[in-house]
């Protein structure tokens, strides 16, 4: 395991699913925290009693529910859980900060270590700007007051004995959306966030968490026999490489979760790849220069709060989600839409599409795969009658897009015309100030991917194999 | 020489508690262990019941049941029944 936040969100939902499918989630929920942390057990945090009370925020999330809209402490899980079922809450911006697991960062500075020898040369002192540094009885200072957190003291010490502290949420948003409030906890600001998951991935202490729809979907499947309703998972292409075993070995195994049909996501990339290709096409004929692919959620985002003047440079065909839902909804008008993938932002985007009624990451699958021991590789591979080609398939991948779209009017381009294809693989800082650079005009391309995570959505937030 | 047989749970439970990332567990080896030892996956042993999921992922070394196995335990496990130090990578 590479880090422990990854295994106590995967243990927690493993469990979550277990006590529902023992059929004693009402009661068992309040105790899963104490079933966790048991009273002379091992705890990562301070006690016992600190990881139990950032678990129950936990479950909070996996019910929906954020953790900033606790009005009462004292409220029991059981009593969200019910609320949950009678009116299940509002899948809205689908991250929130567990405040009691956000304690551990201070905030950003810059700090001497024991590393420094009060040199005679100084050039901590000499190069500081605002005087915040000075050497007294052979140990450089820091005057916080009048440090402007530059960095030149750190950069310049031959010793390397001045770190910068970090806050790694902060630090890792691409677009300054998450900061300290007063009480020092994170606080995301959702005008600016684009849900590409960069802080739930960075924080040490797993305090930003999703949430999520995996209850509610435990029991919408499990009464699907009172409600007569039909379900349709429709599986992104990332799905390709997160579990042992070949992919219709994993349809499969999803099957056996009471799903009446799968579609491939893949085969509404193949329309995306169609209408996107001869969209870029009208776009150069009409010599309005750079067109972006528009798949990629956290990035329609970015641009749509970022960039807003940009928005006529995305290409408007609808992302793969969007088409998949429609293959399913002509197969049954009725059918009840769960997205099954590796994004964040898919939740987001999932919200304002009005055919897809829940998703479902990667991680949530196997989580219900774990708890009722279905191991796809064990199972024999189902076949859907209408598989997607490989290009569609290869949507999951850093430039599988560009890949698609140039392969589908390879033969189409006018006489003349010169393909100028850029990509943007991974949305970081510096990502964004070259993302500014091509909305100013003052980068050359003619198509531009973009992919909020680094390699593709198989290495998504919520993927096996981040 | 002493040989080593390490089997790999990689059911649902344990691939995502880690063992995904013992698969390719072998590249990890010193060449000398080339044949010395023997690597096997097993769909779900049955280890990760009740409470025990908290220490999947399991491999079995020889016969005997290793919880929370993370690669670098792993290695040194098997380095010790090969009589072998551990490998510096």
């Amino acid at each position: 395991m590479t880090n422990g936040a990854e295994f106590i969100r995967r243990e927690l939902m493993i469990r979550m699913v277990r006590a529902f499918d023992e059929g004693n989630l009402e009661e068992e929920i309040d105790r899963i925290p104490i079933r966790i942390r048991p009273r002379h057990g091992a705890f990562s945090r301070s006690s016992v009693w600190h990881d139990r009370a950032v678990l129950k925020y936990r479950i909070m999330a996996l019910l929906g529910y954020s953790c900033e809209g606790e009005t009462d402490e004292a409220r029991p899980l059981a009593s969200y859980l019910a609320e949950m079922r009678r009116t299940p809450p509002s899948p809205e911006n689908p991250l929130t900060v567990c405040s009691a697991g956000c304690d551990g960062c201070r905030p950003r500075m810059y700090m001497v270590t024991d590393n420094c020898r009060g040199c005679f040369s100084r050039p901590c002192e000499f190069n500081c700007p605002k005087k915040a540094v000075t050497v007294t009885n052979q140990h450089s200072h820091i005057d916080q007051k009048l440090c402007v957190k530059c960095g030149k003291c750190a950069q310049v010490c031959p010793y390397h004995a001045i770190v910068e502290v970090t806050v790694p949420c902060e630090e890792a948003c691409p677009v300054g959306a998450i900061r300290k409030n007063e009480f020092g906890v994170a606080q995301i600001d959702f005008s600016k966030c684009i849900f590409c998951g960069a802080c739930f991935r960075a924080c040490p202490f797993s305090a930003i968490v999703e949430k999520t729809q995996l209850v509610q979907l435990l029991y919408e499947l499990r009464d699907r026999g009172q409600t007569g309703r039909h379900f349709t998972a429709i599986v992104a292409p990332a799905a390709m490489t997160q579990f042992p075993g070949t992919i219709e070995q994993l349809f499969a195994a999803i099957k056996r979760l009471g799903f009446d049909e799968i579609v491939e996501v893949a085969l509404g990339a193949d329309m995306t790849t169609r209408n996107e290709a001869h969209e870029f096409l009208e776009f150069q004929k009409e010599g309005r220069g750079l067109m972006t692919t528009s798949c990629c959620p956290a990035w329609v985002n970015l641009v749509k709060k970022h960039f807003p003047a940009f928005l006529p440079h995305v290409s408007t065909t609808p992302s793969p989600m969007v088409y998949a839902a429609g293959i399913a909804k002509e197969l049954n008008p009725e059918t009840k839409i769960v997205f099954i993938g590796p994004c964040i932002a898919k939740r987001d985007e999932a919200l304002s599409k009005e055919n897809v009624d829940y998703v479902l990451s990667f991680e949530e699958l196997g989580a219900i795969f774990a708890a009722r021991k279905i191991d796809p590789v064990a199972l024999d591979p189902l076949t859907l009658p209408n598989p997607a080609s490989d290009n569609g398939r290869n949507y999951a991948k850093s430039c599988g897009v560009t890949k698609a779209v140039l392969d589908e009017i390879a033969d189409e381009f006018p006489p003349g015309f010169q393909l100028d294809a850029k990509f943007i693989d991974g949305l970081d800082r510096k990502a964004v100030a070259q993302i500014r650079l091509y909305t100013m005009g003052k980068l050359p391309a003619n198509f531009l991917e973009v992919m909020a995570c680094k390699g593709g959505c198989q290495n998504g937030p919520c993927s096996l194999h981040r | 020489m002493p040989t080593v047989q390490l089997k790999i749970c990689i059911g649902t439970t344990c691939y995502m508690l880690g063992a995904s990332k013992l698969m390719n567990i072998e590249t990890e080896f010193p060449p000398e262990w080339k044949d010395r030892v023997e690597v096997s996956a097993s769909p779900c042993l049955g280890l990760c019941e009740a409470d025990n999921v908290c220490h999947a992922p399991y491999v079995i070394i020889d016969g005997e049941t290793i919880p929370n196995a993370s690669p670098g335990r792993v290695i040194s496990e098997i380095a010790r029944r090969l009589g072998e130090p551990v490998p510096q990578s």
